[in-house]
Protein backbone atom coordinates (compact mmCIF):
# COMPACT_ATOMS: atom_id res chain seq x y z
CA UNK A 1 0.00 0.00 0.00
CA UNK A 2 2.87 2.34 0.76
CA UNK A 3 4.45 1.85 -2.40
CA UNK A 4 1.46 2.93 -3.78
CA UNK A 5 0.77 5.64 -2.20
CA UNK A 6 4.38 6.60 -3.13
CA UNK A 7 3.76 5.87 -6.71
CA UNK A 8 0.73 8.31 -7.14
CA UNK A 9 2.52 10.84 -5.20
CA UNK A 10 5.16 11.25 -7.72
CA UNK A 11 2.88 10.56 -10.78
CA UNK A 12 0.57 13.73 -8.96
CA UNK A 13 3.96 15.76 -8.97
CA UNK A 14 4.63 14.52 -12.39
CA UNK A 15 1.27 15.87 -13.58
CA UNK A 16 0.79 18.84 -11.34
CA UNK A 17 4.20 20.70 -11.49
CA UNK A 18 4.28 19.89 -15.92
CA UNK A 19 3.66 23.34 -17.50
CA UNK A 20 1.35 21.65 -19.64
CA UNK A 21 -1.21 23.24 -17.31
CA UNK A 22 -0.42 26.69 -19.17
CA UNK A 23 -2.15 25.07 -22.19
CA UNK A 24 -4.98 24.33 -19.56
CA UNK A 25 -5.23 27.75 -17.97
CA UNK A 26 -5.14 29.18 -21.71
CA UNK A 27 -8.00 26.38 -22.75
CA UNK A 28 -10.23 27.64 -19.82
CA UNK A 29 -9.40 31.25 -20.07
CA UNK A 30 -10.44 31.14 -23.64
CA UNK A 31 -13.87 28.90 -23.52
CA UNK A 32 -14.26 31.50 -20.30
CA UNK A 33 -13.99 34.59 -22.59
CA UNK A 34 -16.52 33.14 -25.21
CA UNK A 35 -19.27 31.37 -23.33
CA UNK A 36 -19.44 35.13 -21.47
CA UNK A 37 -19.56 36.55 -24.19
CA UNK A 38 -22.32 34.61 -25.65
CA UNK A 39 -24.46 35.19 -23.14
CA UNK A 40 -23.50 39.21 -23.10
CA UNK A 41 -25.00 39.38 -26.43
CA UNK A 42 -27.94 37.00 -25.89
CA UNK A 43 -28.74 39.23 -23.10
CA UNK A 44 -28.37 42.14 -25.29
CA UNK A 45 -30.62 40.62 -27.74
CA UNK A 46 -33.15 39.89 -25.26
CA UNK A 47 -33.37 43.06 -23.45
CA UNK A 48 -32.17 41.67 -20.61
CA UNK A 49 -29.97 43.62 -17.66
CA UNK A 50 -28.89 41.30 -15.67
CA UNK A 51 -27.14 37.96 -15.93
CA UNK A 52 -25.65 35.58 -13.56
CA UNK A 53 -22.12 35.15 -13.89
CA UNK A 54 -23.20 30.87 -13.25
CA UNK A 55 -25.06 31.68 -16.99
CA UNK A 56 -21.64 31.60 -18.86
CA UNK A 57 -20.27 28.29 -17.11
CA UNK A 58 -23.99 26.62 -18.11
CA UNK A 59 -23.44 28.00 -21.54
CA UNK A 60 -20.07 26.63 -21.76
CA UNK A 61 -20.58 23.04 -20.45
CA UNK A 62 -23.42 22.73 -23.18
CA UNK A 63 -21.68 24.09 -25.99
CA UNK A 64 -20.27 20.70 -27.79
CA UNK A 65 -17.48 22.28 -29.31
CA UNK A 66 -16.19 23.31 -26.22
CA UNK A 67 -16.73 20.89 -24.39
CA UNK A 68 -15.75 17.38 -26.83
CA UNK A 69 -13.48 19.18 -28.88
CA UNK A 70 -11.26 21.80 -26.55
CA UNK A 71 -11.78 21.17 -23.31
CA UNK A 72 -11.93 17.16 -23.54
CA UNK A 73 -8.93 17.03 -25.95
CA UNK A 74 -6.60 19.56 -23.87
CA UNK A 75 -7.37 17.14 -20.93
CA UNK A 76 -6.51 14.18 -22.32
CA UNK A 77 -2.96 15.92 -23.70
CA UNK A 78 -2.50 16.77 -20.53
CA UNK A 79 -3.11 14.15 -18.18
CA UNK A 80 -3.72 10.91 -20.34
CA UNK A 81 -0.59 10.28 -22.03
CA UNK A 82 1.79 9.50 -19.14
CA UNK A 83 1.36 5.92 -19.47
CA UNK A 84 2.65 5.98 -23.15
CA UNK A 85 5.46 8.42 -22.83
CA UNK A 86 7.16 6.80 -19.75
CA UNK A 87 6.89 3.84 -21.80
CA UNK A 88 8.31 5.62 -24.58
CA UNK A 89 11.26 7.24 -22.59
CA UNK A 90 11.74 4.06 -20.50
CA UNK A 91 11.48 6.20 -17.50
CA UNK A 92 8.51 3.39 -16.86
CA UNK A 93 11.34 0.63 -16.32
CA UNK A 94 13.02 2.81 -13.87
CA UNK A 95 9.57 3.47 -11.94
CA UNK A 96 8.13 -0.27 -12.51
CA UNK A 97 11.33 -1.92 -11.43
CA UNK A 98 10.75 0.02 -7.86
CA UNK A 99 7.14 -0.76 -8.12
CA UNK A 100 7.61 -3.94 -7.78
CA UNK A 101 4.26 -4.46 -10.52
CA UNK A 102 2.77 -3.45 -13.03
CA UNK A 103 -0.45 -3.48 -11.69
CA UNK A 104 0.83 -0.79 -9.27
CA UNK A 105 2.01 1.09 -11.57
CA UNK A 106 -1.02 1.28 -13.66
CA UNK A 107 -2.75 2.51 -10.43
CA UNK A 108 -0.39 4.75 -9.80
CA UNK A 109 -0.93 6.34 -13.36
CA UNK A 110 -4.88 5.50 -13.28
CA UNK A 111 -5.92 7.81 -9.59
CA UNK A 112 -3.82 10.99 -10.87
CA UNK A 113 -5.50 11.15 -13.58
CA UNK A 114 -9.00 10.78 -12.05
CA UNK A 115 -7.99 13.99 -9.75
CA UNK A 116 -6.90 15.71 -12.76
CA UNK A 117 -10.13 15.12 -13.88
CA UNK A 118 -11.51 17.09 -10.78
CA UNK A 119 -9.35 19.67 -11.25
CA UNK A 120 -9.92 20.49 -14.58
CA UNK A 121 -13.21 20.98 -14.79
CA UNK A 122 -13.21 23.19 -10.85
CA UNK A 123 -10.36 25.27 -13.31
CA UNK A 124 -13.22 25.40 -16.21
CA UNK A 125 -15.85 26.68 -13.69
CA UNK A 126 -13.30 29.04 -11.68
CA UNK A 127 -12.08 30.83 -14.65
CA UNK A 128 -15.69 30.67 -16.75
CA UNK A 129 -16.65 32.41 -13.42
CA UNK A 130 -13.88 35.19 -13.06
CA UNK A 131 -14.29 36.09 -16.96
CA UNK A 132 -17.92 36.55 -16.79
CA UNK A 133 -17.44 38.91 -13.57
CA UNK A 134 -15.04 40.30 -15.75
CA UNK A 135 -17.48 41.15 -18.76
CA UNK A 136 -20.54 42.26 -15.70
CA UNK A 137 -22.17 38.86 -15.05
CA UNK A 138 -23.85 39.96 -11.43
CA UNK A 139 -22.24 37.96 -8.75
CA UNK A 140 -25.39 35.90 -7.72
CA UNK A 141 -26.16 32.17 -6.55
CA UNK A 142 -30.04 32.93 -7.28
CA UNK A 143 -30.60 31.79 -11.13
CA UNK A 144 -31.16 34.32 -13.62
CA UNK A 145 -33.60 35.00 -16.59
CA UNK A 146 -32.00 32.77 -18.63
CA UNK A 147 -31.11 30.15 -16.04
CA UNK A 148 -34.89 29.90 -15.17
CA UNK A 149 -35.65 29.77 -18.91
CA UNK A 150 -38.05 33.53 -19.59
CA UNK A 151 -36.01 34.45 -22.28
CA UNK A 152 -37.13 31.66 -24.17
CA UNK A 153 -40.49 32.18 -23.84
CA UNK A 154 -40.01 36.14 -25.37
CA UNK A 155 -37.46 35.17 -28.26
CA UNK A 156 -36.58 31.15 -28.94
CA UNK A 157 -32.85 32.48 -30.45
CA UNK A 158 -32.17 34.45 -26.98
CA UNK A 159 -32.37 31.03 -24.85
CA UNK A 160 -29.31 29.27 -24.17
CA UNK A 161 -28.90 25.58 -24.88
CA UNK A 162 -28.92 24.73 -20.64
CA UNK A 163 -31.31 23.12 -18.60
CA UNK A 164 -33.95 25.89 -17.37
CA UNK A 165 -33.41 26.20 -13.58
CA UNK A 166 -36.45 26.72 -10.42
CA UNK A 167 -36.30 29.78 -9.00
CA UNK A 168 -35.24 28.64 -5.66
CA UNK A 169 -32.22 26.86 -7.31
CA UNK A 170 -28.66 27.38 -5.95
CA UNK A 171 -26.71 28.14 -8.91
CA UNK A 172 -23.56 27.25 -7.46
CA UNK A 173 -24.51 23.41 -6.11
CA UNK A 174 -26.06 23.34 -9.76
CA UNK A 175 -22.89 24.01 -11.34
CA UNK A 176 -20.65 22.11 -9.20
CA UNK A 177 -22.94 19.59 -9.53
CA UNK A 178 -22.40 19.63 -13.28
CA UNK A 179 -18.77 20.46 -12.94
CA UNK A 180 -18.49 17.10 -11.07
CA UNK A 181 -20.41 15.32 -13.57
CA UNK A 182 -18.64 16.72 -16.63
CA UNK A 183 -15.52 15.15 -14.28
CA UNK A 184 -16.75 11.89 -14.01
CA UNK A 185 -16.90 11.77 -17.88
CA UNK A 186 -14.21 13.38 -18.43
CA UNK A 187 -12.02 10.16 -15.85
CA UNK A 188 -13.88 7.48 -17.91
CA UNK A 189 -13.09 8.92 -21.12
CA UNK A 190 -9.28 9.66 -19.82
CA UNK A 191 -9.83 6.01 -18.77
CA UNK A 192 -10.36 4.42 -21.97
CA UNK A 193 -7.32 6.20 -23.52
CA UNK A 194 -5.00 4.90 -20.64
CA UNK A 195 -6.25 1.77 -21.48
CA UNK A 196 -5.71 1.88 -25.18
CA UNK A 197 -2.37 3.43 -24.77
CA UNK A 198 -1.08 0.11 -22.93
CA UNK A 199 -1.80 -1.49 -25.88
CA UNK A 200 -0.55 1.18 -28.66
CA UNK A 201 2.15 3.20 -26.47
CA UNK A 202 2.57 6.40 -28.95
CA UNK A 203 2.29 9.85 -26.93
CA UNK A 204 0.27 11.03 -29.74
CA UNK A 205 -1.89 8.74 -29.71
CA UNK A 206 -4.50 9.76 -26.50
CA UNK A 207 -4.85 12.93 -28.39
CA UNK A 208 -5.71 12.30 -31.93
CA UNK A 209 -8.27 9.19 -30.48
CA UNK A 210 -9.81 12.06 -28.49
CA UNK A 211 -10.13 14.22 -30.89
CA UNK A 212 -11.00 11.23 -33.81
CA UNK A 213 -13.61 9.79 -31.57
CA UNK A 214 -15.68 13.00 -30.92
CA UNK A 215 -15.55 13.89 -34.20
CA UNK A 216 -16.69 10.44 -35.76
CA UNK A 217 -19.31 10.57 -33.19
CA UNK A 218 -20.84 13.99 -33.99
CA UNK A 219 -20.89 13.08 -37.59
CA UNK A 220 -22.16 9.81 -37.27
CA UNK A 221 -24.48 11.98 -35.50
CA UNK A 222 -25.96 14.07 -38.38
CA UNK A 223 -26.13 10.82 -40.76
CA UNK A 224 -28.06 8.98 -38.25
CA UNK A 225 -31.39 10.08 -37.18
CA UNK A 226 -33.12 8.52 -34.31
CA UNK A 227 -33.46 8.47 -30.04
CA UNK A 228 -31.09 5.41 -30.03
CA UNK A 229 -28.06 6.91 -31.26
CA UNK A 230 -28.13 9.12 -28.41
CA UNK A 231 -28.40 6.28 -26.32
CA UNK A 232 -24.38 4.99 -27.50
CA UNK A 233 -23.15 8.27 -28.30
CA UNK A 234 -20.63 9.52 -25.63
CA UNK A 235 -20.47 12.66 -26.38
CA UNK A 236 -24.18 13.57 -26.43
CA UNK A 237 -24.08 12.10 -22.83
CA UNK A 238 -21.49 14.59 -22.03
CA UNK A 239 -24.26 17.93 -22.27
CA UNK A 240 -25.86 18.67 -19.27
CA UNK A 241 -28.74 19.45 -21.16
CA UNK A 242 -29.01 16.14 -23.02
CA UNK A 243 -30.98 15.12 -19.85
CA UNK A 244 -33.73 17.97 -20.07
CA UNK A 245 -37.11 17.53 -21.30
CA UNK A 246 -37.60 21.77 -20.98
CA UNK A 247 -34.51 21.39 -24.07
CA UNK A 248 -34.63 17.92 -25.94
CA UNK A 249 -37.43 16.22 -27.44
CA UNK A 250 -36.22 13.08 -25.71
CA UNK A 251 -33.86 13.52 -23.34
CA UNK A 252 -31.43 10.50 -21.10
CA UNK A 253 -32.01 9.80 -18.26
CA UNK A 254 -29.41 11.10 -15.70
CA UNK A 255 -29.36 7.43 -14.11
CA UNK A 256 -28.30 5.74 -17.60
CA UNK A 257 -25.55 7.88 -18.08
CA UNK A 258 -24.20 7.78 -14.81
CA UNK A 259 -24.43 4.09 -15.56
CA UNK A 260 -22.78 4.56 -18.96
CA UNK A 261 -19.09 6.46 -17.38
CA UNK A 262 -19.12 4.01 -14.63
CA UNK A 263 -19.39 1.09 -17.01
CA UNK A 264 -17.05 2.67 -19.41
CA UNK A 265 -14.73 3.58 -16.19
CA UNK A 266 -14.39 0.23 -15.04
CA UNK A 267 -14.45 -1.86 -17.93
CA UNK A 268 -11.72 0.50 -18.95
CA UNK A 269 -9.52 -0.16 -15.78
CA UNK A 270 -10.37 -3.77 -15.90
CA UNK A 271 -9.00 -3.79 -19.54
CA UNK A 272 -6.18 -1.34 -19.50
CA UNK A 273 -4.67 -3.15 -16.09
CA UNK A 274 -5.31 -7.04 -18.21
CA UNK A 275 -3.28 -5.25 -21.32
CA UNK A 276 -0.44 -4.44 -19.14
CA UNK A 277 -0.12 -7.44 -17.56
CA UNK A 278 0.79 -9.08 -21.04
CA UNK A 279 2.33 -6.52 -23.62
CA UNK A 280 6.08 -6.41 -23.13
CA UNK A 281 6.95 -2.66 -21.41
CA UNK B 1 9.67 -21.46 -10.60
CA UNK B 2 13.17 -21.97 -11.10
CA UNK B 3 14.89 -20.05 -7.97
CA UNK B 4 18.41 -19.97 -7.70
CA UNK B 5 19.76 -18.75 -4.04
CA UNK B 6 21.29 -15.18 -4.68
CA UNK B 7 22.37 -14.35 -1.39
CA UNK B 8 24.71 -17.06 -1.18
CA UNK B 9 28.01 -15.00 -2.12
CA UNK B 10 29.39 -15.30 -5.30
CA UNK B 11 25.87 -17.06 -6.30
CA UNK B 12 24.85 -15.30 -9.78
CA UNK B 13 22.89 -12.48 -9.81
CA UNK B 14 22.07 -13.33 -13.25
CA UNK B 15 21.71 -16.72 -14.63
CA UNK B 16 19.76 -17.41 -17.81
CA UNK B 17 20.20 -19.94 -20.41
CA UNK B 18 18.99 -19.79 -23.94
CA UNK B 19 16.90 -16.90 -24.46
CA UNK B 20 15.13 -15.96 -27.34
CA UNK B 21 12.46 -13.46 -28.00
CA UNK B 22 10.08 -13.44 -31.44
CA UNK B 23 8.10 -10.71 -32.75
CA UNK B 24 5.70 -12.89 -35.42
CA UNK B 25 8.16 -14.05 -37.40
CA UNK B 26 11.16 -11.71 -36.38
CA UNK B 27 13.66 -12.87 -34.25
CA UNK B 28 15.25 -10.73 -32.24
CA UNK B 29 17.27 -12.37 -29.88
CA UNK B 30 18.18 -15.71 -30.20
CA UNK B 31 19.81 -18.65 -27.63
CA UNK B 32 21.78 -15.86 -25.47
CA UNK B 33 23.29 -17.15 -22.28
CA UNK B 34 24.23 -15.35 -19.82
CA UNK B 35 25.37 -14.89 -16.11
CA UNK B 36 26.68 -11.97 -13.70
CA UNK B 37 27.70 -12.67 -10.30
CA UNK B 38 28.29 -9.82 -7.59
CA UNK B 39 30.99 -7.69 -8.30
CA UNK B 40 31.18 -8.57 -11.71
CA UNK B 41 30.74 -5.98 -14.57
CA UNK B 42 29.51 -7.25 -17.90
CA UNK B 43 29.67 -5.47 -21.17
CA UNK B 44 27.24 -6.02 -23.60
CA UNK B 45 27.65 -4.47 -27.17
CA UNK B 46 26.39 -4.55 -30.61
CA UNK B 47 25.12 -2.76 -33.18
CA UNK B 48 22.04 -0.68 -32.70
CA UNK B 49 19.17 -3.40 -33.52
CA UNK B 50 21.23 -6.60 -32.42
CA UNK B 51 18.62 -7.32 -29.29
CA UNK B 52 20.82 -5.16 -26.18
CA UNK B 53 17.40 -3.26 -25.57
CA UNK B 54 15.47 -6.40 -25.90
CA UNK B 55 18.06 -8.25 -23.52
CA UNK B 56 17.78 -5.89 -21.11
CA UNK B 57 13.87 -5.21 -21.34
CA UNK B 58 13.96 -9.00 -20.25
CA UNK B 59 16.60 -9.46 -17.66
CA UNK B 60 13.80 -6.47 -16.48
CA UNK B 61 10.91 -8.14 -16.26
CA UNK B 62 9.36 -5.78 -18.39
CA UNK B 63 9.26 -8.49 -21.39
CA UNK B 64 8.85 -11.78 -21.58
CA UNK B 65 11.28 -14.77 -23.59
CA UNK B 66 9.70 -16.49 -26.06
CA UNK B 67 12.11 -19.20 -24.64
CA UNK B 68 14.75 -19.80 -22.49
CA UNK B 69 15.04 -20.54 -18.60
CA UNK B 70 17.28 -18.86 -15.98
CA UNK B 71 16.51 -16.58 -13.15
CA UNK B 72 17.10 -12.79 -12.12
CA UNK B 73 17.42 -11.40 -8.85
CA UNK B 74 15.94 -15.00 -7.82
CA UNK B 75 12.90 -14.24 -10.03
CA UNK B 76 12.23 -16.84 -12.96
CA UNK B 77 12.81 -14.97 -16.24
CA UNK B 78 9.51 -16.20 -17.54
CA UNK B 79 7.39 -15.52 -14.65
CA UNK B 80 4.38 -13.42 -15.58
CA UNK B 81 3.03 -12.73 -12.14
CA UNK B 82 4.75 -11.68 -8.72
CA UNK B 83 6.81 -9.15 -7.92
CA UNK B 84 9.31 -7.91 -10.90
CA UNK B 85 13.15 -8.27 -9.72
CA UNK B 86 14.46 -4.79 -8.59
CA UNK B 87 17.59 -3.48 -9.86
CA UNK B 88 19.05 -0.09 -10.44
CA UNK B 89 18.23 0.77 -14.41
CA UNK B 90 20.07 3.56 -16.26
CA UNK B 91 18.18 4.01 -19.20
CA UNK B 92 19.34 6.00 -22.34
CA UNK B 93 16.96 8.32 -22.52
CA UNK B 94 16.89 9.87 -18.68
CA UNK B 95 13.63 11.84 -18.02
CA UNK B 96 12.53 13.18 -14.54
CA UNK B 97 9.91 15.66 -13.21
CA UNK B 98 11.62 18.38 -15.20
CA UNK B 99 10.24 21.23 -12.81
CA UNK B 100 11.77 19.77 -9.27
CA UNK B 101 15.47 20.01 -8.92
CA UNK B 102 17.43 16.66 -8.77
CA UNK B 103 17.63 15.55 -5.41
CA UNK B 104 13.96 16.27 -5.46
CA UNK B 105 13.81 13.80 -8.10
CA UNK B 106 15.81 11.28 -6.24
CA UNK B 107 13.84 11.49 -2.75
CA UNK B 108 10.26 11.14 -4.91
CA UNK B 109 11.46 7.41 -6.47
CA UNK B 110 13.70 6.35 -3.60
CA UNK B 111 10.06 6.71 -2.05
CA UNK B 112 8.48 3.98 -3.88
CA UNK B 113 10.51 1.73 -2.24
CA UNK B 114 10.69 3.35 1.27
CA UNK B 115 13.54 1.59 1.94
CA UNK B 116 16.38 4.02 2.06
CA UNK B 117 17.17 6.99 4.39
CA UNK B 118 16.77 10.53 4.06
CA UNK B 119 20.26 11.31 3.38
CA UNK B 120 20.78 8.68 0.91
CA UNK B 121 19.57 11.31 -2.16
CA UNK B 122 22.54 13.87 -1.07
CA UNK B 123 25.10 11.03 -0.62
CA UNK B 124 24.82 9.21 -4.01
CA UNK B 125 24.52 12.65 -5.84
CA UNK B 126 27.53 13.73 -4.30
CA UNK B 127 29.25 10.40 -5.75
CA UNK B 128 27.89 11.07 -8.77
CA UNK B 129 29.47 14.19 -9.22
CA UNK B 130 26.25 16.37 -8.44
CA UNK B 131 25.66 19.12 -6.09
CA UNK B 132 22.59 18.41 -3.22
CA UNK B 133 22.30 21.48 -2.68
CA UNK B 134 22.02 22.76 -6.49
CA UNK B 135 17.99 23.86 -6.22
CA UNK B 136 17.77 24.45 -10.12
CA UNK B 137 15.48 21.96 -12.07
CA UNK B 138 16.21 19.57 -13.92
CA UNK B 139 15.36 21.08 -17.19
CA UNK B 140 18.18 23.20 -16.79
CA UNK B 141 20.71 20.27 -16.72
CA UNK B 142 22.99 19.72 -19.57
CA UNK B 143 22.34 15.99 -21.06
CA UNK B 144 26.11 15.26 -18.97
CA UNK B 145 24.39 16.07 -15.59
CA UNK B 146 21.35 14.26 -16.34
CA UNK B 147 23.27 11.24 -17.02
CA UNK B 148 24.60 11.56 -13.81
CA UNK B 149 21.49 12.01 -12.14
CA UNK B 150 20.43 9.18 -13.99
CA UNK B 151 23.31 6.80 -12.68
CA UNK B 152 22.70 8.06 -8.99
CA UNK B 153 18.91 6.90 -9.77
CA UNK B 154 20.16 3.35 -10.14
CA UNK B 155 22.65 3.00 -7.69
CA UNK B 156 21.25 4.63 -4.29
CA UNK B 157 19.48 2.16 -2.96
CA UNK B 158 22.18 0.11 -3.40
CA UNK B 159 20.59 -2.76 -5.52
CA UNK B 160 22.48 -6.03 -5.67
CA UNK B 161 22.34 -5.56 -9.89
CA UNK B 162 22.55 -2.18 -11.93
CA UNK B 163 22.14 -2.31 -15.39
CA UNK B 164 23.65 1.21 -17.44
CA UNK B 165 22.52 1.10 -20.84
CA UNK B 166 24.99 4.37 -23.06
CA UNK B 167 26.03 5.80 -19.41
CA UNK B 168 28.73 7.69 -21.19
CA UNK B 169 26.41 9.49 -23.04
CA UNK B 170 26.83 12.94 -23.58
CA UNK B 171 29.36 13.19 -20.91
CA UNK B 172 32.58 14.95 -21.40
CA UNK B 173 36.14 13.26 -21.04
CA UNK B 174 36.46 14.06 -17.76
CA UNK B 175 32.78 12.63 -16.84
CA UNK B 176 33.73 9.51 -18.65
CA UNK B 177 37.00 8.74 -16.42
CA UNK B 178 34.87 9.62 -13.73
CA UNK B 179 32.28 7.38 -14.62
CA UNK B 180 34.49 4.86 -15.60
CA UNK B 181 36.31 4.52 -12.28
CA UNK B 182 32.76 4.86 -10.47
CA UNK B 183 31.71 1.37 -12.17
CA UNK B 184 34.27 -0.67 -11.19
CA UNK B 185 33.84 1.32 -8.02
CA UNK B 186 30.17 -0.34 -7.69
CA UNK B 187 31.44 -3.79 -8.32
CA UNK B 188 35.15 -3.72 -6.42
CA UNK B 189 33.53 -1.75 -3.36
CA UNK B 190 30.01 -2.48 -3.26
CA UNK B 191 29.97 -5.76 -4.69
CA UNK B 192 26.82 -4.86 -6.89
CA UNK B 193 26.54 -7.05 -10.45
CA UNK B 194 26.85 -4.82 -13.42
CA UNK B 195 26.02 -5.16 -17.16
CA UNK B 196 26.57 -2.38 -19.48
CA UNK B 197 26.08 -1.14 -23.07
CA UNK B 198 27.80 1.20 -25.13
CA UNK B 199 29.05 1.90 -28.12
CA UNK B 200 32.59 3.18 -26.90
CA UNK B 201 34.45 -0.21 -27.14
CA UNK B 202 37.59 1.39 -25.71
CA UNK B 203 35.52 2.16 -22.18
CA UNK B 204 33.98 -1.23 -22.24
CA UNK B 205 36.89 -3.12 -22.75
CA UNK B 206 38.76 -1.03 -19.83
CA UNK B 207 35.65 -1.39 -17.64
CA UNK B 208 34.54 -4.88 -17.97
CA UNK B 209 35.27 -7.82 -16.77
CA UNK B 210 33.67 -9.53 -19.43
CA UNK B 211 32.04 -8.52 -22.76
CA UNK B 212 29.19 -10.48 -25.12
CA UNK B 213 29.21 -9.15 -28.59
CA UNK B 214 25.83 -9.49 -29.60
CA UNK B 215 24.75 -9.62 -33.23
CA UNK B 216 21.49 -9.74 -35.02
CA UNK B 217 20.37 -11.31 -31.68
CA UNK B 218 23.21 -13.70 -30.70
CA UNK B 219 26.01 -13.90 -28.60
CA UNK B 220 28.83 -13.91 -31.19
CA UNK B 221 31.54 -13.71 -29.03
CA UNK B 222 32.40 -13.21 -25.32
CA UNK B 223 35.49 -11.17 -25.09
CA UNK B 224 37.46 -10.97 -21.49
CA UNK B 225 39.96 -8.16 -21.60
CA UNK B 226 41.49 -8.81 -18.64
CA UNK B 227 40.81 -12.67 -17.26
CA UNK B 228 42.16 -14.43 -20.42
CA UNK B 229 45.90 -13.85 -20.72
CA UNK B 230 45.77 -15.24 -24.41
CA UNK B 231 43.80 -12.34 -25.21
CA UNK B 232 46.59 -9.40 -23.44
CA UNK B 233 48.14 -7.62 -26.43
CA UNK B 234 50.21 -4.80 -25.53
CA UNK B 235 51.83 -2.27 -27.77
CA UNK B 236 55.11 -2.08 -27.50
CA UNK B 237 57.86 0.64 -28.55
CA UNK B 238 61.06 0.29 -29.23
CA UNK B 239 64.66 2.37 -29.42
CA UNK B 240 65.88 0.50 -32.68
CA UNK B 241 65.57 -1.94 -35.43
CA UNK B 242 67.97 -4.27 -33.29
CA UNK B 243 65.54 -4.53 -30.16
CA UNK B 244 62.83 -5.63 -32.53
CA UNK B 245 65.03 -9.30 -32.65
CA UNK B 246 65.42 -9.18 -29.14
CA UNK B 247 61.90 -9.04 -28.76
CA UNK B 248 61.31 -11.97 -30.43
CA UNK B 249 63.76 -13.81 -28.51
CA UNK B 250 61.32 -13.27 -25.36
CA UNK B 251 60.06 -16.66 -24.89
CA UNK B 252 56.66 -15.49 -23.27
CA UNK B 253 56.45 -12.93 -26.07
CA UNK B 254 54.77 -13.47 -29.31
CA UNK B 255 54.64 -10.42 -32.09
CA UNK B 256 51.34 -10.24 -33.42
CA UNK B 257 51.50 -7.14 -35.57
CA UNK B 258 53.84 -4.49 -36.38
CA UNK B 259 52.49 -1.09 -36.84
CA UNK B 260 56.40 0.18 -38.03
CA UNK B 261 59.74 -0.57 -38.05
CA UNK B 262 60.11 -0.04 -34.19
CA UNK B 263 56.33 -0.51 -32.60
CA UNK B 264 54.77 -3.74 -32.78
CA UNK B 265 52.20 -5.52 -31.16
CA UNK B 266 52.61 -8.25 -29.01
CA UNK B 267 50.58 -11.32 -27.13
CA UNK B 268 52.07 -12.28 -23.75
CA UNK B 269 51.88 -15.47 -21.80
CA UNK B 270 53.50 -14.60 -18.64
CA UNK B 271 51.62 -11.90 -16.27
CA UNK B 272 52.41 -8.16 -17.88
CA UNK B 273 54.80 -7.13 -15.21
CA UNK B 274 57.05 -10.30 -15.75
CA UNK B 275 56.73 -9.71 -19.33
CA UNK B 276 58.35 -6.12 -19.25
CA UNK B 277 61.17 -7.30 -16.60
CA UNK B 278 61.59 -9.93 -19.15
CA UNK B 279 61.94 -7.80 -21.63
CA UNK B 280 64.79 -5.14 -19.67
CA UNK B 281 66.37 -8.42 -18.65
CA UNK B 282 66.70 -9.37 -22.75
CA UNK B 283 68.08 -5.79 -23.10
CA UNK B 284 65.63 -4.30 -24.91
CA UNK B 285 65.08 -0.97 -25.64
CA UNK B 286 61.62 -0.05 -24.51
CA UNK B 287 60.82 3.77 -25.70
CA UNK B 288 56.97 2.81 -24.76
CA UNK B 289 54.67 0.20 -23.78
CA UNK B 290 49.98 0.01 -23.19
CA UNK B 291 48.00 -2.66 -23.23
CA UNK B 292 46.40 -2.73 -27.01
CA UNK B 293 42.84 -1.21 -26.48
CA UNK B 294 42.12 -2.19 -30.01
CA UNK B 295 41.46 -5.58 -28.96
CA UNK B 296 37.49 -5.56 -28.49
CA UNK B 297 37.42 -3.20 -31.59
CA UNK B 298 38.82 -5.51 -33.36
CA UNK B 299 36.88 -9.18 -32.15
CA UNK B 300 33.88 -6.52 -32.48
CA UNK B 301 34.69 -6.17 -35.95
CA UNK B 302 35.16 -9.62 -36.64
CA UNK B 303 32.01 -10.73 -35.21
CA UNK B 304 29.75 -8.24 -36.87
CA UNK B 305 31.37 -9.28 -40.20
CA UNK B 306 32.19 -5.50 -41.03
Amino acid sequence: MKQTLALIRMELARLFLSRRWFAAVAMWGLVGKLAADEVRSHAFNAGIEGWSVFDAHAALVNNMFFVGFLLLTTFVMIACDSLARDRETRLAHVVMARAGSRWRWWVGKAVPMVLAAVVFQVGVLGASLALAAYEGGEMTRKPSAFARGETGKQDVMAQLFFTPAHPGTDMLVREVGTSLYLSLGFTAIGMAVLALSARFPVSWLPGLASVGVVLLDRILGWFIHGSWYTWVSPSARLLEAMHSAAVVDDPLPLWSSLLWWVTLLVLSAIVGVRTLQRVDI
Amino acid sequence: MNRIQTDVPGAPLVDVRGLCKSYGPKTVLDDVTLMIRPGEVVGLVGPNGAGKTTLIRILSGMSRPSNGEGSVLGRDVRSTSGDLPFMGLMVERPMFIETLSGRKNLELLFGIRGAVEPTVASDVLRRVGLDPHDSKPVRTYSLGMRQRLSLAQAIGERPRLVVLDEPTNGLDPRGIVEMRSLVRELADVDGMGVLLTSHLLQEVEAVCDRVILLHHGRAQHVYEPSTTLDSVVLVLEVASVEDVGRVASVETVDVVGSDGPTRMRIRVREAVPDVVRMLVMADVGIEAIHRDSAGLERAYMESVGA
